[in-house]
């Protein structure tokens, strides 16, 4: 009886270790592929990588740098956009990016006061670390209610704290870029995509043609439709075909 | 005969009676939105439901000579509706070039003043004649089609035309159009939205409306529907140009019912023309155009030839002026002027080995309805590879369809500073040069230090949003929202009005027991709740004067003092004191009660 236990615990330990195993290899692959000039066959493994772990900057990165040397721009310059946005400080990724951006014809975004922030602070660290200082101030409050001497010091000290601790949760909110670029797309058609004034294929409607690799913001959805706004402010319809979410959908 | 009369005697009542019932207008037209010095046109201004009206012999306007030249009287009988209208012809004789704007003319009809709406009339110099917006103003070799033209009448009740710009045109080139729809203003109707034109060999960019407008065409007075366009030619060669129908709903005029006839031949006469009218629906069409396209002359085109034709003019302007290590600077170029602004490609720029630039961004800013005018902005994006004192130059070329030259728009370099940054140029330039000197590749795969930098997160969610962060954060709170409760209850507790809250249950109690506790324990109880509720339980001595101060009566201040009296005997007395009656702790209790807590 008490081997028979012991097998569903066997066969958990057997399965984790493979899974982590196949993960690895997976990675293992990737690389090996890459170096070895089989760039598509990279590819595949890399994205099975993907698939199968959490997301990682670097992992996107040398994605980006598979399809690169596919001669994929579009795809590469998505997969850099995806490693900076996990994590907008890794400078190589960004350089990438703009290296990509130039060979699809795409002006690089000018970047705003929230990216160059992102670029220099984490946000998820500053999210803790706010939330920490925060409670730390509120949970000071009580002594400085208990006792009356030096309280006044210490009710300082604490609304201090609080306001520390909430107003970095605030920036860390307002400069995390998977928040402000979450309904970020791309345009992956070849040929590009046409911005219309109104949701209609009349060549009359036509404001512009975006080239692949431009990105907008999507505003709204109607049918196939997308109401998008351009980094120049600009808005206007185009089909959802060959649009990509920056974010990848779960 | 009688049926006839009873049917009729209203009718004619109507006749005479019903001109007044049509509401009073006036209206004015030009027979022609343009013209040059030396050529006239005509002002006829119509006042409808009117037989009589005093209109201005002329008008002083600087530059203009507006004369009347006459009138003439219309009635209209439509279906037994009676309008009558009154036309006032001037002449105007234009005497220097400019834009006029011809105030409304002022009628008087009985004791009413109307007013007609204003006009304005561009007048050319004579020697170059430039019709607005690209387009002819019916000069003289492009008259409308007139009336004696037409087939089949003398006078049409409605015509098409096609007004272009020119005959000789390029490939590509856009060339302005106008489609015009006339209507004898005797026959009223319906139009159609807009004509519909289908051809090959050339596009043809969305129908724009003209507000409707009157023009004298042979004598004749014309409401005219027009739509202005722009064609472009796709092919070289000969290129018609098809009829462009415009499908009407139109009263036009009709033959009278059976019977009719006889009756008026009774009178000597026949019926009055227009008195009877039919809706028909009706397809007006414009008469074939035929074009001479010519290709893009080949000598002397330019190698970064923009394929804009047409006339440009060129503006650049650069923002900022002083750029820090690796930011951009944006140089703005605005090509302005008349041609295919659709499809004419970017400036070059010149002299930007030293720049990083990337294809601009383009916005048309059209200034007609057909986007043949307008200015067209193109915004580079430059970063500089080394520290800059000037931006590059521009350069656009285009053809000139009236000389059949290729021009070059030149911008020489602006002034600004930008400094050099840390560019992915550089790290290009690096990888080229390996390339070059045959050196292996980098591995795409970064080193530790690299791959080290970048943690990141590891999801696609900000921690806000994740279950472990809120989880933890909600804990946080009811724990905190607890103890700040325990602290408020505590510390009500220790204020005064909680002590005396806590003080009035315990005297309350107190005094509930003391109505069943055993006789002998009655005296030290009820003392021991005089003292509580006289706060004074650690000095028992102090008690008889503060019963005195008591705001009670004398009796109750008289049972209190004998309580006192009974504890003090109690206390000292060897044999033990009495007991006191029922009717004494009775007393004693009502006392204690009214004791103000």
């Amino acid at each position: 009886m008490r081997n028979l236990s012991s097998i569903p615990l066997i066969a958990i330990l057997c399965i984790f270790s493979s899974v982590l195993f196949i993960r690895g290899d997976y990675l293992e692959q990737a690389r090996d592929r890459l170096a070895h000039g089989e760039h598509e066959s990279a590819v595949t493994f890399f994205e099975k990588h993907i698939q199968s772990t959490r997301p990682s900057s670097y992992a996107y990165y040398q994605l980006g740098q598979a399809l690169q040397k596919s001669e994929k721009e579009a795809e590469a310059a998505l997969a850099y956009r995806r490693s900076l946005l996990l994590d907008p400080r890794f400078a190589p990724a960004a350089e990438a990016l703009r290296e990509a951006n130039a060979r699809l014809g795409v002006s690089p975004s000018v970047s705003g006061w929230q990216a160059r922030w992102a670029e220099k602070v984490p946000s998820d660290p500053t999210m803790l670390l706010g939330a920490v200082v925060f409670w730390f101030g509120a949970f000071l409050l009580f002594p400085a209610l208990a006792f009356s001497k030096r309280s006044t010091i210490l009710v300082f000290l604490a609304c201090m704290l609080l306001v520390v601790g909430l107003a970095s949760c605030i920036l860390a909110t307002c400069t995390d870029p998977r928040i402000l670029e979450a309904r970020q797309a791309m345009v992956m058609s070849l040929s590009g995509k046409t911005l219309y004034k109104v949701p209609s294929e009349d060549a009359f409607e036509k404001i512009t043609t975006l080239n692949q690799g431009s990105t907008v913001r999507i505003l709204s959805t109607r049918g196939r439709w997308l109401y998008v706004e351009l980094t120049g402010g600009q808005r206007g319809w185009l089909l959802q075909e060959d649009i990509t979410s920056v974010i990848p959908s779960a | 005969m009688y049926r006839l009369c009873i049917f009729f005697v209203p009718a004619f009542a109507f006749f005479f009676f019903g001109i007044s019932l049509f509401a009073q207008d006036a209206t004015a037209g030009l027979s022609s939105p343009a013209t040059v010095v030396g050529r006239p046109v005509q002002i006829v201004v119509t006042v409808r439901d009117a037989r009589s009206a005093e209109v201005p012999q002329s008008v002083n306007l600087p530059g203009l000579r507006i004369e009347l030249l006459g009138r003439s009287t219309r009635f209209e009988m439509n279906n037994f509706q009676v309008t009558s209208s009154l036309t006032y012809t001037y002449s105007i004789f234009p005497q220097q070039a400019g834009e006029f704007d011809i105030p409304a003319f002022e009628v008087r009809v009985g004791d009413k003043t109307l007013k007609t709406n204003p006009l304005r009339l561009s007048v050319g110099d004579a020697s170059t004649v430039q019709p607005p917006q690209g387009l002819p103003s019916t000069p003289s070799s492009q008259t409308p089609p007139s009336a004696s033209q037409a087939p089949g009448s003398n006078v049409r009740p409605y015509f098409g035309e096609l007004v272009l710009s020119k005959k000789k045109a390029y490939v590509g080139e856009v060339i302005p159009a106008e489609f015009r729809y006339y209507f004898n203003s005797s026959i009223g109707g319906e139009v159609g939205d807009r004509p519909n034109l289908v051809g090959e060999g050339f596009t043809v960019q969305k129908l724009a409306n003209v507000p409707k407008r009157e023009q004298i065409v042979n004598g004749e007075n014309y409401i005219v529907f027009a739509f202005q366009t722009a064609i472009t030619p796709a092919k070289s060669g000969p290129l018609e140009i098809p009829p462009a129908k415009l499908e009407a709903r139109l009263q036009l005029p009709g033959s009278a019912p059976a019977g009719f006839d006889d009756f008026f031949q009774q009178f000597g006469g026949i019926a009055p023309p227009g008195m009877f009218t039919n809706m028909q629906e009706v397809s007006i069409e414009t008469a074939p155009t035929s074009l001479e396209i010519s290709p893009l002359p080949k000598p002397g085109r330019p190698d970064d030839f923009s394929g804009a034709i047409g006339k440009f003019k060129m503006e650049a302007s650069v923002s900022p002026k002083k750029a820090g290590p690796g930011d951009p600077v944006t140089m703005r170029v605005v090509i302005s002027g008349q041609g295919n602004f659709e499809a004419m490609g970017a400036p070059v720029l010149v002299g930007d080995d030293e720049w990083r630039s990337y294809p601009p961004s383009e916005k048309f800013q059209s200034s007609d309805s057909i986007n043949y005018s307008g200015e067209k902005a193109y915004e580079f994006l430059l970063v500089a590879r080394s520290d800059q004192q000037q931006t590059p130059g521009v350069k656009f070329s285009y053809l000139d369809p009236d000389t059949g030259n290729y021009e070059i728009l030149t911008q020489s370099p602006l002034p600004v500073q930008a400094r050099a940054g840390q560019s992915p140029a550089q790290t290009t330039e690096a990888v080229s040069d390996q390339k070059k000197t045959g050196a292996p590749a980098p591995s795409p795969v970064l080193n530790s230090a690299q791959a080290g930098k970048s943690g990141g997160a590891s999801s696609w969610t900000s921690i806000l949003v994740h279950p472990a962060f809120l989880i933890a954060n909600a804990s946080l709170g009811v724990i905190w929202i607890l103890v700040l409760l325990v602290l408020l209850i505590r510390r009500q507790a220790a204020s005064p009005s909680g002590l005396r809250r806590k003080k009035i249950q315990r005297l309350k109690a107190a005094l509930t027991s003391l109505e069943s506790c055993p006789e002998k324990e009655f005296t030290s109880r009820a003392v021991a709740c005089l003292l509580t509720a006289l706060d004074t339980e650690s000095n028992p001595l102090a008690a008889g004067s503060l019963v005195a101060r008591l705001a009670l009566d004398d009796q109750t201040r008289a049972h209190l003092s004998n309580l006192l009296s009974l504890n003090e005997e109690l206390k000292y007395s060897f044999g033990g004191a009495k007991v006191p009656d029922r009717d004494t702790r009775a007393k004693i209790l009502s006392a204690l009660k009214k004791i103000p807590a």
